[in-house]
C-alpha cells in the first residue's frame, strides 16, 4: 500500500503503467532477476575478496616472524627498532586492521578516505568510465554526446529494410530509427552512451538502455532471430569495445544478417575539440574486424550518410 | 544545579551529538550547569565535551542531573549504573545485530550488547525515547510505563541554513538531470541496496536522465558490495557515494536535488527525513521503525517495496505539479511539529519535574507528548 499526505494511493494507473513497460521491454528478464537479487550475494561473491588477500598477508607476515601489534604492555622487549618495524607497524595499524575490522565509528573519516581509495582501485581494475566526482569532463563529454546527429527519413527507412530477424542499435540516431524498427515489430534493443535520445526514447515507451559501455551489456542479454546490427557511432567506442562487439556479433547474427557501421567523418563537423572522445577508426581496421569475423565487407552510402556494410556469409 | 550528559561520542553532523548539544544549550539558557561527557569526540566535539572519566567527581551528588543516551554499547554505562545522581535514560535506538551479521560480525556483536544493555539501565528516573517506537521498546525492555515519555529530536535546519551552499557542486547537479538523494550512513539497515533498485527502475525504465546521490559515511564491506551491485546493473556512473561531507556540500545536495527516498528497515527517527521535509524535496519512504512517526500525514510511505510502482509514482510527480505541491504543503506543515521552540517545552515538560521547574508536568505525564 502506498500513502500520500497520509491517504491511500490508487495504484491502478500505476500498475498499468509499469506493466506497459514490461511488455514493450524496457524491463527485461535479466533486470528483473537483478531486482530479485540479495545484497549478500554480490558479498559472497566479490567483496571478501579483498579482505581474505590482506588477511593472508597478515599470516604471512606473522609466520615469517614480524610482530605486527604491540604486546598488550606496550613494552618493546627485544624488538629491533628501525625503519622495516616501523613500515610494519604503520602496515598494521593504518591497513590491515582497518581492512579486517571494516567500519570503526572512532575512525569515521580515514574509513571514508580509505573506501574511497578502494572504489578508486576498484574502477580502474574494471576499466569503468567515470569516477566518483560529478567532474567537468563528464559534463563536457555529456555536451558533446548530445550534438550527434539525427538521421533523416530517407536513412531511417533504408536501414529498417536491411537485414533480417531482430534489430540491435549500438548508438540511437534520433528516435525515428529507434520507432520505425519496433513498428516493424523488429527492435530487439537500442543502447547508448548518451543518456538524452535514451530518455526521448523512453518517453515513447520504446526499449532504450543508457550504459557509459553499451558493449559491455550485451553479455547479458539474450539475443535470438538477430539478423541486423547498426552501429551509429562507432567513434563513441573504443577499440577494444569494437572488438568484443563484433565477435559477440560473429556468434549472434546468421547467415544473412547484416551490420552497418556509420562512417561519420567529413559529415561531423560539429564533433571539435575534445580529440579523447572521438576515435575516427580507419577503414581497414573496421574492414578487419568484420572479414575477421565472418562478414563480407563493402561501403554503402543512403543519401549523405556513408555506411560500412557488412553481410554475414555461410 | 548540575545537569550532566553522557554520551558515546561527540561528532559534528551526528544526530545523537545534535540533540545532547540542543539540550546543552537550552539547560545553559536556564541557567543550569550543563556538562557533557563523551567516550570519544571529533575536534568538533572537543570544544563542547570532556572525556567520560571527568564524570566521576560528579557521580556521588544526589542533587545533580545525570542523562545517558544509550544509541550504541559503549563502556560508560557502568559510571552511570554506580552514579548516585538522579537518572534519565534517552533512547535513541540499536540497530538490531542481525543487520550486520553478514557485512561486519563486530559491529553485531556490539548492537547485540547495547541491545543487552537496555533492560539493565530500566531502574532510572525517568525514560525518554525520540520517537514512541524506541519508547515502546523501552517498555518491553522492562521499563515502567510511568516513568517513560517521548522527546522527538529537534532537527538542525538552522545549521544548514546558516551555512554556504557548495556552488560549483550545485552547479554540477542543475545539468537537466532528475536527481534522487540519500542522507544517511551507508550501512546495512538503511537497505541502500533497494534504493539503489528504485533507482534502477527509474533510469533503466522511465527517465536515463537521472542519478543517485547516496551522501554519508561509508562501511567498506556493504559499501563494496553496492558498488559491485551498481556495476552488475550498468549503473556505476549513475550511482554516486559521496561519503561523509561538509554542511555545505549537504546543503547542496538538498538544495540540487529532486527526490528524497528512504528504504531504511530500521529507524529510531531519521532525521534526514526532515531536512528533506525542509529543502522541500517530495520524500518516498518505507515504512519500518519510527519513519511512520517521524512522517506523519506527510509525504509518501509504502509499506511494500514494489519498485517498479515507485519509479512510476516519480515519474507521476515528475509530470504532475499539483500533486508535487500538495505533497510540499503537506511536509511544510509537518515540519512546523517539530520546531525548536516546540522541542523546549517537551523538553521542559518532560525533564523539568526532576530539575524543579515551576511549569513542568509530574514525571510520567511525559508519556503522551512528543510527535
Amino acid at each position: 500500500m502506498i500513502e500520500v499526505n497520509g491517504k491511500q494511493l490508487d495504484e491502478h494507473v500505476l500498475h498499468a503503467k509499469a506493466e506497459a513497460r514490461k511488455r514493450a521491454g524496457l524491463y527485461d528478464a535479466h533486470m528483473l532477476e537483478l531486482l530479485d537479487r540479495d545484497i549478500v550475494e554480490e558479498v559472497e561473491e566479490h567483496v571478501f575478496s579483498m579482505i581474505q588477500v590482506v588477511y593472508d598477508l597478515q599470516r604471512a607476515l606473522e609466520d615469517s616472524g614480524c610482530r605486527l601489534e604491540p604486546p598488550a604492555d606496550l613494552s618493546t622487549g627485544n624488538e629491533k627498532k628501525g625503519r622495516k618495524s616501523s613500515f610494519l607497524r604503520r602496515l598494521q595499524t593504518r591497513f590491515i586492521r582497518a581492512v579486517n575490522e571494516g567500519y570503526v565509528q572512532q575512525q569515521e573519516k580515514f574509513n571514508t578516505f580509505f573506501t574511497r581509495s578502494v572504489d578508486l582501485s576498484y574502477r580502474q581494475l574494471c576499466g569503468a568510465m567515470g569516477g566518483l566526482d560529478l567532474g567537468e569532463a563528464a559534463a563536457k563529454r555529456e555536451l558533446w554526446l548530445s550534438k550527434r546527429p539525427q538521421w533523416d527519413e530517407e536513412t531511417v527507412e533504408a536501414i529498417s529494410g536491411q537485414g533480417n530477424g531482430l534489430a540491435l542499435l549500438i548508438g540511437i540516431p534520433g528516435v525515428g530509427l529507434v520507432e520505425a524498427l519496433q513498428e516493424a515489430k523488429r527492435l530487439f534493443l537500442a543502447v547508448d552512451n548518451s543518456d538524452v535520445p535514451v530518455a526521448e526514447a523512453q518517453a515513447r515507451f520504446l526499449p532504450a538502455w543508457f550504459n557509459p559501455q553499451p558493449v559491455s551489456l550485451l553479455h547479458d542479454v539474450r539475443a535470438e532471430r538477430l539478423g541486423l546490427a547498426v552501429v551509429a557511432f562507432p567513434e563513441c567506442l573504443t577499440g577494444e569495445e569494437l572488438g568484443d562487439l563484433f565477435a559477440w556479433l560473429g556468434e549472434k547474427i546468421a547467415e544473412g544478417g547484416v551490420v552497418l557501421v556509420a562512417l561519420n567523418r567529413g559529415s561531423t563537423d560539429i564533433f571539435s575539440g575534445d580529440a579523447g572522445f572521438v576515435r575516427y577508426w580507419p577503414l581497414p581496421f573496421l574492414e578487419g574486424l568484420m572479414r575477421g569475423r565472418g562478414f563480407a565487407a563493402v561501403k554503402w552510402q543512403v543519401g549523405d550518410q556513408l555506411f560500412l556494410k557488412g553481410e554475414k556469409g555461410a | 544545579m548540575r545537569v550532566h550528559q553522557i554520551v558515546p561520542r561527540l561528532d559534528a553532523g551526528d544526530a545523537v551529538s545534535n540533540q545532547a548539544l540542543c539540550i546543552h544549550k537550552l539547560l545553559t539558557e536556564w541557567g543550569f550547569e550543563s556538562r557533557i561527557f563523551a567516550n570519544g569526540m571529533d575536534e568538533f566535539g572537543k570544544t563542547y565535551a570532556s572525556y567520560d572519566q571527568h564524570y566521576r567527581e560528579f557521580m556521588d551528588n544526589k542533587d545533580d542531573l545525570v542523562i545517558f543516551h544509550l544509541a550504541i554499547y559503549c563502556g560508560s554505562y557502568e559510571m552511570f549504573l554506580e552514579s548516585r545522581n538522579k537518572k534519565v535514560v534517552i533512547y535513541h535506538n540499536i540497530t538490531p545485530p542481525e543487520f550486520y551479521e553478514c557485512f561486519y560480525p563486530e559491529a553485531a556483536h556490539l548492537c547485540r550488547l547495547g541491545k543487552d544493555l537496555l533492560p539493565k539501565l530500566s531502574a532510572v528516573d525517568l525514560a525518554l525515547g525520540d520517537s514512541d517506537f524506541n519508547r515502546r521498546e523501552m517498555v518491553a525492555a522492562g521499563f515502567a510505563e510511568d516513568k517513560t515519555g517521548v522527546l522527538p529530536i529537534n532537527p538542525p535546519l538552522d545549521k544548514l541554513d546558516g551555512v554556504e551552499e557548495d556552488e560549483a557542486f550545485l552547479r554540477q547537479l542543475g545539468d537537466g538531470k532528475v536527481n534522487l538523494l540519500f542522507v544517511g550512513r551507508v550501512v546495512p539497515n538503511k537497505r541502500v541496496e533497494d534504493i539503489i533498485k528504485l533507482f534502477y527502475c527509474y533510469h533503466r525504465g522511465i527517465n536515463a536522465r537521472s542519478r543517485l546521490i547516496v551522501a554519508g559515511s561509508l562501511l567498506n564491506t556493504y559499501y563494496s558490495a553496492l558498488l559491485s551491485m551498481a556495476r552488475r546493473m550498468g549503473i556505476q556512473d549513475r550511482v554516486h557515494f559521496l561519503g561523509k561531507i561538509s554542511d555545505s556540500r549537504l546543503k547542496s545536495c538538498y538544495l540540487g536535488s529532486h527526490y528524497y527516498s528512504s528504504m531504511s528497515e530500521h529507524e529510531g527517527f531519521c532525521v534526514p527525513l526532515l531536512e528533506a521535509f525542509h529543502f522541500d524535496l517530495p520524500v518516498l519512504a518505507y515504512s519500518a521503525g519510527a519513519v511512520p512517526e517521524t512522517m506523519g500525514d506527510a509525504g509518501v510511505v509504502f509499506d511494500e517495496k514494489d519498485y517498479g510502482l515507485l519509479a512510476e509514482l516519480i515519474d507521476r510527480m515528475e509530470r504532475d505539479a499539483f500533486m508535487r505541491e500538495r505533497l510540499l504543503d503537506s511536509q511544510r506543515l509537518r515540519l512546523g511539529d517539530f520546531a525548536s521552540s516546540l522541542f523546549e517545552s517537551a523538553l521542559k515538560r518532560s525533564i523539568g519535574g526532576l530539575l524543579g521547574l515551576p511549569e513542568a508536568e509530574p514525571v510520567g505525564a511525559a508519556a503522551a507528548g512528543g510527535g
